[in-house]
């Protein structure tokens, strides 16, 4: 698939929660081929359920959801998840397994040799920065929390799959580890070229990391446009989340 | 005499009941996680039976030991001919023992498979693993401590309880301590507890070392944990074989008595006139408690009747 298709998309997709709470509605989006879409909200707006559609932990309630130009309910879930690398929040690493064993979980699924999931274990494990020889045999606990983050990227890098999930991926970690990762996160997307879909509620990260910004608020969204656009609209939630871009600017000059 | 005396000069006997002991424990706790574990598991994955089968094992264990052995033994129960419940000896003991040593295994792979972090639950499943794989992969690894401390309090329960279980012909260190009640010998009371003490110790202590080399992120080997289950579902199975093989034997009848003088004299009449009288062969059990189910029933017709049914006790 070249540059330009379409990876994902959402068709009047709605989910309503069995007590009649919708926690999304009408969502219609497009995800292009190798382009980061960054979906921004407040806690509770729809963020994580959209992600849970895409991989099928979840199923719409109603429209469609098309992976590939596939309808999710028409892909076999455990092959579909397979495709797609998970990254969330710091806990989501296995705390009983090594470094090179959780980066080799879903190889191991899928039935690689044991001195290829090796191989491929160390190499992402420079490709994030870490000594292959230091960090290979350590488990998780034994790692700060940005180490730790770098494993989660490395993990779903690992079976090479064409679109990757990153639900709030750098949100436990400090103000400047943050930053740091960030910019290592943005040169690596280059050198990889996959699809993302990377979920925040941090504006400064959506504009380092999105192609485009999907701004989500109570299920439904409010806009969709490259970071720029979002500075330039007059949607109330839009303007709340660019006036904390700029709090935080003129905070930082004024200290 | 002392304590070391008496031991020192029966020290073949000690082996014996101590091995016995040991024999009553390691089946019961065995079958117990044979039984328990899966059943914890199945309670994971069908929340809605987990309050009655917890209930249940909660009711079993309340019940008094020695009324559970009481109420066991005029059960007779068979599966494909072979008897699996009911009468005096190491099946009826065995089966009270399991009752007992459930709660705690069910309970516990219960809670640890439930206390796992659904987060890691829902990286495993968004990584493409199937439930099986989130079973065995992550579940279970993470929930193995806390399965093994529910094995730690099984075994410690089972092995106090069993000396209970000498009052119905099960052998063990039960034996010396109902025998220095019955003769009012504090030397032979302690000869029974002060080891049974010692194995319950022993017990908690190797179960509690092995408990911690499992907690995470330890570095044990993946591959050691299997051998060591595997190990312990053969070991299991084996002794499963062996208690039906042990307990299944037709054709024979056990005399049992009190341990008393005259009803050891009445049981080896009883016995002996059966060895005259019939074809059945005798099995001699005069060292019981006192708590056989008393139903009044003749010895002449005991006798007469070449077949009999199930355990029968006769009062004087």
């Amino acid at each position: 698939m070249s540059n330009g298709d379409t990876a994902i998309e959402f068709h009047d997709v709605s989910f309503t929660l069995p007590d009649g709470k919708t926690l999304l509605a009408n969502l219609n989006l497009q995800v292009q081929q190798g382009e980061t879409l960054v979906l921004l909200g407040r806690s509770g707006s729809g963020k994580t359920t959209t992600m849970k559609l895409i991989n099928r932990l979840i199923d719409p309630t109603a429209g469609e959801v098309r992976v590939e130009q596939k309808p999710t309910v028409n892909w076999d879930p455990i092959r579909l998840r397979r495709r797609i690398g998970y990254v969330i929040q710091e806990i989501g690493l296995f705390p009983h397994l090594t470094v090179e064993e959780n980066i080799g979980v879903v190889p191991r699924l899928e039935g690689w040799a044991p001195d290829r999931i090796r191989d491929r274990a160390r190499r992402l494990l420079s490709l994030v920065g870490l000594e292959a020889d230091r960090f290979a045999a350590r488990f998780p606990r034994e790692l700060s929390g940005g180490q730790r983050q770098r494993i989660g990227v490395a993990r779903a890098l690992a079976a090479d799959p064409p679109i990757i999930l990153l639900d709030e991926p750098f949100g436990a970690l400090d103000p400047i580890t943050r930053r740091e990762i960030q910019r290592e996160f943005k040169s690596l997307q280059r050198e990889l070229n996959k699809t993302m879909i990377f979920v925040t509620h941090d504006i400064a990260e959506a504009f380092v990391l999105g192609t485009r910004i999907a701004l989500l608020k109570d299920g439904q969204l409010v806009l969709l446009d490259v970071p720029a656009g979002l500075l330039r609209s007059t949607h109330p939630e839009a303007r709340a989340f660019a006036e904390s871009l700029y709090d935080a600017q003129s905070i930082g000059s004024s200290a | 005499m002392s304590l070391a005396e008496f031991l020192s000069r029966n020290v073949g006997e000690l082996v014996t009941l101590t091995l016995e002991h040991l024999f009553l424990v390691g089946v019961s706790t065995g079958i117990a996680i044979l039984i328990g574990v899966p059943l914890g598991i199945l309670l994971t994955r069908k929340p809605a039976l987990s309050k009655p089968v917890l209930g249940f094992a909660n009711i079993m264990q309340t019940a008094p030991s020695l009324a559970l052995f009481g109420f066991l033994i005029p059960l007779n129960i068979y599966l494909f001919h072979v008897k699996i419940l009911g009468g005096i000896g190491a099946r009826t003991a065995i089966v009270a023992l399991v009752l007992y040593a459930l709660l705690p295994i069910i309970r516990n792979t219960f809670t640890g498979i439930r206390s796992v972090d659904p987060a890691i639950r829902d990286a495993g499943r968004g990584m493409g693993m199937t439930d099986r794989q989130l079973l065995f992969q992550v579940e279970l690894p993470l929930a193995l401590g806390v399965i093994i401390a529910g094995v730690r309090v099984a075994t410690v329960i089972c092995v106090g309880t069993a000396t209970i279980a000498a009052a119905i012909d099960a052998g063990g260190l039960g034996r010396y301590i109902f025998r220095g009640l019955r003769a009012n010998d504090n030397v032979l009371i302690l000869a029974g507890a002060v080891p049974a003490a010692l194995i319950a110790i022993a017990a908690d202590l190797a179960l509690g070392y092995f408990e911690r080399t499992v907690q995470l992120g330890r570095r044990t080997r993946v591959s050691a944990k299997k051998i060591i289950i595997a190990g312990l579902a053969v070991l299991s199975a084996a002794m499963v074989i062996v208690y039906f093989v042990v307990g299944g034997s037709s054709g024979r009848i056990a005399v049992g008595s009190k341990d008393f003088t005259e009803q050891v004299i009445v049981g080896e009449i009883l016995a002996q006139t059966i060895e005259n009288k019939t074809r059945l062969q005798v099995t001699r059990r005069f060292d019981l408690g006192g708590i056989l189910p008393t139903k009044p029933w003749s010895p002449e017709r005991l006798i007469r009747t070449s077949n009999i049914p199930g355990p029968r006790s006769w009062q004087y």
